[in-house]
């Protein structure tokens, strides 16, 4: 049976590194962004007038949150390659990526519960703007219907469970990948021995 | 191939999200937002039925970009065994995935603005090049022979 050499695996952790301050600021980073981006664009779409357009500002915060969400592992690599050790394997690069995203979730839905204790009146108003921009819409009934419902459903009753247990291994795994993009773009290769 | 556990595991996560993607209408049952599909994406994309494909009458959970680059990342992962021995040492990936990037970028702010009409199929194409392109880019990673 092979047994591990604890010296060896603890210098080789420690050679490897700590990823978690990576994981941490760029999750918690990435998260707060898309807090701020949603937050911000939930606002205006409450402030503003009913135009039946199909980009809203809901719509654009969603494309724009879901793109720095999905980069966040990629970011996090980078930061672990600059700021810890340059050398990282695919493997670490994943879980840092994976790691990431689950933080993005995780903090993202606790900025989120924390803004409705703040302004619980919050997610009324938005629904409220969100339906009655999509009436405005010139679409036919049954996908007007569709879309409210739609809207309706991803605004409220979501509970912090469904949020995590949900959003977690999607996040984490588009993570994972930019996070393996991130080994291939920032991470130092070994020079060939000859 | 190397990293072979690792690339089973994403495998399993792609074919996961590939599946969940496609909302109830794949199950025949009624469109329901509420359900664990539809609420798992809810994060990741806006989820318009109007830009989104119908199956069985019943919109995705995904709209057509974003299933568009599961799709391209799914069928590419399955070829990372082929793609990982014509990608090693080439920079060809890298261009693609940045022409790749760009073109999403222009097309989405040229919908914005108006300046084209994308389809619900040319956007559905527009994300399988992503999607193949991330996969391209990194699949020379699982080759024995690439440095780290």
């Amino acid at each position: 049976m092979q047994q591990t050499d604890p010296v060896n695996y603890e210098n080789s952790s420690a050679q490897e590194g700590n990823y978690w301050p990576s994981v941490l600021i760029i999750g918690g980073i990435f998260s707060l962004i898309g807090f701020v981006i949603n937050i911000a664009f939930g606002y205006i779409q409450i402030g503003s007038e009913p135009t039946g357009s199909l980009f809203s500002p809901l719509m654009m915060s969603s494309v724009v949150v879901c793109l720095a969400t999905c980069v966040g592992g990629l970011v996090a690599v980078w930061h672990f390659t600059k700021d810890v050790s340059a050398h990282l394997k695919m493997g670490r690069g994943a879980l840092i990526g994976f790691l990431t995203g689950a933080v993005i979730v995780v903090a993202s839905t606790l900025l989120n519960e924390l803004w409705l204790t703040i302004d619980p009146d919050y997610t009324e108003k938005l629904l409220e703007s969100v339906i009655e921009n999509v009436e405005a819409m010139d679409l036919p009934a049954d996908t007007r219907d569709q879309m409210i419902d739609q809207m309706a459903a991803g605004i409220t009753d979501t509970s912090i469970t469904q949020q995590l247990f949900l959003g977690i291994p999607i996040t984490g795994i588009l993570n994972l990948l930019t996070g393996m993009l991130g080994v291939k773009l920032f991470a130092a290769k070994e020079e060939e021995t000859f | 191939m190397r990293y072979k556990r690792l690339y089973t595991a994403i495998l399993a996560g792609l074919m996961f999200i590939f599946i969940a993607s496609l909302g109830n209408g794949i199950w025949n049952r009624p469109l329901d937002y509420t359900s664990w599909q539809y609420r798992a994406f809810h994060g990741v994309c806006h989820q318009m039925p109007e830009r989104s494909f119908h199956l069985n009458e019943v919109p995705m959970a995904v709209n057509t970009r974003c299933f568009g680059i599961f799709a391209g990342l799914l069928a590419a992962w399955l070829l990372v065994p082929y793609l990982m021995t014509v990608t090693v040492s080439k920079k060809w990936p890298g261009l693609i995935l940045a022409v790749a990037v760009v073109i999403q970028i222009i097309d989405f702010i040229a919908g914005q603005f108006a300046v084209w009409n994308s389809t619900n199929f040319t956007r559905f194409i527009l994300g399988i090049f992503l999607g193949i392109a991330l996969v391209s880019m990194i699949a020379d990673q699982f080759n024995k022979t690439t440095n780290q």
